[in-house]
């Protein structure tokens, strides 16, 4: 495999689609599960459900993590093919503009989305009939990531059109 | 099919019989009481036997409880799926009380408890005593002999590293005449003359140091300490047999949470006629509400039970609102947790479950889109479903995640999702079921999901005209939505034109998109009072188009939550034949852990995202369309189940 700038750029694309969302991830998951830990404290039969409010502001995560893949794949680097990959520095500067929407819509989302569920597992602990509605909530702030992901997929499908 | 009509309805009850009306009434869960506004029937008779039920009645909670602790606890699916609480059927339920002797067993079993509970607190006293005295194990005194003699006093001290110094010191300066010794844990005995005592208790005083008392036995503190411990070893062993008495009891705590909630009902029935009007000599007055279509029901058993009892249709009290209950066909019954989730609606509205029943079952299915998940998530749910008693509430959950598989199989197989593996390398029958292919081409189904957005979104204005006309505001109704929809209309018509799928009509549709306008303009601001204030709000109004703008937009989440799917899904088979190929012999073994794993976490979090934002989509995207109030839950007197399952 021959190392061009391309390439490298290629890289960057997927290491910030990853890395962002992974990082609003981690401190939203981290804001989730201070508030869980001291629901659970208080609610031991909290557990589950506080568990599930805590993993919502995962998907950042997994959507950067996914990412990652569909634009190492696109650029034809997985799959095990022998074959030089040849990418020249614009296609690269391509991939690593598809790295931006899903990363940065990953970062603040996941953390706003963990204090939202922070605020959920409060108020499942004064009434856990409203585990639905604090998991709905939380979800509202998961649509900017998902339309983060929509738009970096579909300038990853036009790269090359 | 909808939401339930209420009456309020007034229920003359022959007291003679009361609870077995009542009893009836409360198998029958249709009726919600309220307050009555006559004088209460409450006497001191009644009060007297209130407090008997309540007594009985908490006594056997508290036994249940109680008992309840001694259960080995069972943690499995099946207890979380059906609880712990035993199944019980009606004639159980008549059988119980005659047979099972609960008024001997409540005796027996709080005997027990008592005496559980003295035990204890004996054993708490003794490890108490034991402490106090462990740190002077090595005196060699027994506990009663006097301190104090002719010449002396002694008093036994616990002193601090920091002051021992210190009160050396003092006593010194004080010319006390003194003696300590030290036993561990920094406890010390220390005597001094009587004629000193003054002083020396001043001493004390100013270092905040109290003489101990120990307790007052027989023998020395060492010989004490044997003998607490022998005393300790038997309470044990009465308190194992007391456990073992109580364990045996375990087999009778079915009946014994049965009687408890039979007990409670009665507590209820008496609870409300203590609380009903007293109109007529052995006649009460009740008042509550019941469903139209069960009132035939009622009146029959009402009145089979007396005839001297019987029910009345009567008109509200002013502002006052009815409970909302809705009820639909067993097969859409699933979809009623969504509408449930949201809270129930207004008693004007419309139950939006059949409405959204089809919308979420396709939303549901193209977030998935996969026929692996799919009959996956088909067949867990299908076998909870078959091989256990779910309670209703998750069990109404459960079917609408099995309806939610069947719907996942099909788009599935419309979209090409197989465990994310390449469709080309799969029989060409499944490759012909093929519509779109999200991943090469994902616009279609961009397109598709808007369209779809279009299309609830117009139904939701519709069913708001719908509603209108149902509460006698049709002209209203019509002319807030009707414009709305006449520009959905044009714009769909034009862009049909400008794609050339139907034939050209040289500006009729940019025409009608131009009289829709002006009629949202002319109508929307007709409450305002004055012309200036009727065009501008008119005009203002346009801008709503940027809210269904985006609330179309919004259904785009359908296609981006059915792409991550399949790329997790390719991501996970990717790694595990990486794994396969770069390590060898264990390989292949990693390769099958890493595919199950994986597959099955794609699947937890996919169903969890799928579920939310179908959820989402309706009660943002379409609810906000049509329904406006929302409603207080029809709370019917029913038998409450607290410790048992009654199977019906």
């Amino acid at each position: 495999m021959e190392i061009t700038l391309g390439l490298a750029l290629v890289f960057a694309g997927a290491a910030l689609a990853s890395v962002l969302g992974f990082i609003g991830s981690a401190i939203g998951m981290g804001f989730a599960g201070e508030a869980a830990t001291a629901a659970v404290g208080e609610k031991p039969e909290l557990f589950g459900k506080a568990l599930l409010l805590q993993a919502l502001p995962g998907s950042q995560g997994i959507y950067g993590l996914v990412g990652a893949f569909l634009i190492l794949n696109f650029a034809g680097l997985l799959g095990g093919g022998e074959e030089a990959v040849l990418i020249s520095t614009w296609e690269g500067l391509q991939f690593l503009m598809v790295g931006i929407p899903i990363g940065f819509a990953g970062l603040v989302s996941g953390i706003f989305q963990g204090r939202v569920s922070a605020g959920g597992i409060a108020t499942i602990a004064k009434d856990e009939s409203l585990t639905a509605r604090a998991m709905i909530f939380a979800a509202m702030v998961e649509t900017w990531a998902i339309f983060g992901f929509l738009i970096s997929f579909i300038l990853l499908t036009l790269i090359g059109a | 099919m909808a939401v339930l009509s209420m009456q309020k309805i007034r229920l003359f009850v022959d007291r003679t019989i009361a609870h077995r009306l009542l009893e009836e009434v409360q198998k029958l869960e249709t009726v919600e009481f309220t307050e009555v506004p006559f004088e209460k029937v409450s006497t001191e008779e009644s009060h007297a036997t209130s407090f008997e039920f309540n007594r009985l009645s908490s006594r056997l909670d508290a036994l249940v409880i109680f008992l309840s602790k001694f259960k080995p606890s069972t943690q499995n699916l099946r207890t979380i799926l059906e609880g712990e609480n035993p199944f019980v059927n009606e004639s159980s339920l008549e059988s119980i009380p005659r047979t099972f002797d609960y008024r001997k067993k409540i005796e027996y079993l709080e005997n027990l408890e008592t005496s559980l509970n003295q035990l204890r607190t004996k054993y708490k006293e003794l490890t108490d005593e034991r402490a106090l005295l462990l740190p002077w194990k090595s005196l060699p005194l027994s506990l009663h002999t006097s301190l104090e003699s002719k010449y002396t006093k002694t008093i036994l001290l616990s002193i601090p590293e920091e002051v021992l110094g210190e009160l050396d010191v003092l006593l010194d300066e004080k010319g006390v005449t003194y003696h300590i010794e030290e036993y561990p844990e920094k406890k010390y005995v220390l005597t001094f003359l009587n004629e000193d005592e003054a002083s020396t208790q001043k001493v004390l005083h100013s270092l905040s140091l109290e003489a101990l008392t120990l307790p007052r036995r027989r023998g020395t503190p060492a010989e004490e300490i044997e003998r607490i411990d022998r005393a300790q070893k038997h309470i044990e062993e009465e308190e194992r047999e007391t456990i073992k008495k109580i364990e045996a009891e375990l087999v009778h705590l079915p009946e014994l949470k049965t009687m408890a909630d039979i007990t409670h009902w009665k507590k209820e029935r008496h609870t409300l006629l203590t609380n009903s009007g007293n109109v007529f000599n052995n006649i009460s007055i009740l008042e509550g509400w019941c469903p139209k279509r069960n009132l035939k029901a009622l009146e029959q058993s009402v009145t089979h039970c007396s005839r001297f009892s019987a029910i009345e249709p009567i008109d509200p009290e002013p502002g006052e609102t009815p409970p909302v209950e809705i009820r639909n066909h067993p097969t859409i019954s699933p979809f009623e947790s969504v509408t449930r989730l949201y809270g129930l609606p207004g008693k004007d509205d419309l139950d939006p479950t059949i409405f959204l029943s089809v919308f979420f079952f396709v939303f549901f299915g193209l977030s998935l889109t996969d026929v692996g998940y799919g009959i996956l998530l088909t067949l867990i749910t299908g076998s909870l479903l078959l091989f256990y008693r779910v309670k209703k509430g998750t069990r109404l959950l459960i079917q609408l995640l099995f309806l939610g598989g069947i719907a996942a199989v099909a788009m599935g197989a419309l979209f090409g999702g197989y465990l994310g593996v390449d469709l080309e390398s799969l029989p060409q029958a499944l490759q012909g079921l093929q519509v779109f292919n999200p991943v090469e081409n994902p616009l279609p189904v961009l397109y598709l999901s808007l369209i779809l957005g279009v299309l609830q979104i117009m139904f939701g204005l519709t069913l708001k005209i719908v509603r209108e006309i149902k509460n006698k505001n049709t002209f209203n109704g019509i002319l807030d939505q009707l414009p709305w929809l006449l520009l959905f209309v044009s714009f769909i018509w034009f862009i049909l034109e400008k794609l050339a799928l139907i034939p050209q009509t040289n500006g009729l549709a940019t025409g009608g998109i131009l009289f829709s306008a002006l009629f949202i303009v002319l109508s929307q601001g007709r409450h305002e009072k004055g012309i200036i204030k009727k065009a501008s709000k008119g005009v203002l109004s346009l801008y709503d188009i940027v809210g269904y703008f985006s609330d179309i937009l919004s259904y785009s989440r359908i296609l981006a939550l059915g792409l991550a799917t399949s790329a997790l899904a390719f991501a996970v088979n990717l790694i595990a034949f990486l794994l396969k190929d770069m390590i060898p012999v264990v390989g292949g073994v990693l390769m099958v852990v890493v595919l199950i794993v994986g597959h099955l976490f794609n699947l937890a979090i996919n169903i969890l995202g799928a579920f939310i934002h179908s959820a989402r989509l309706q009660f943002v995207e379409f609810f906000g369309k049509f329904i406006t109030g929302s409603g207080r839950t029809f709370n019917p007197f029913t038998r409450k189940t607290r410790f048992i399952e009654l199977i019906k």
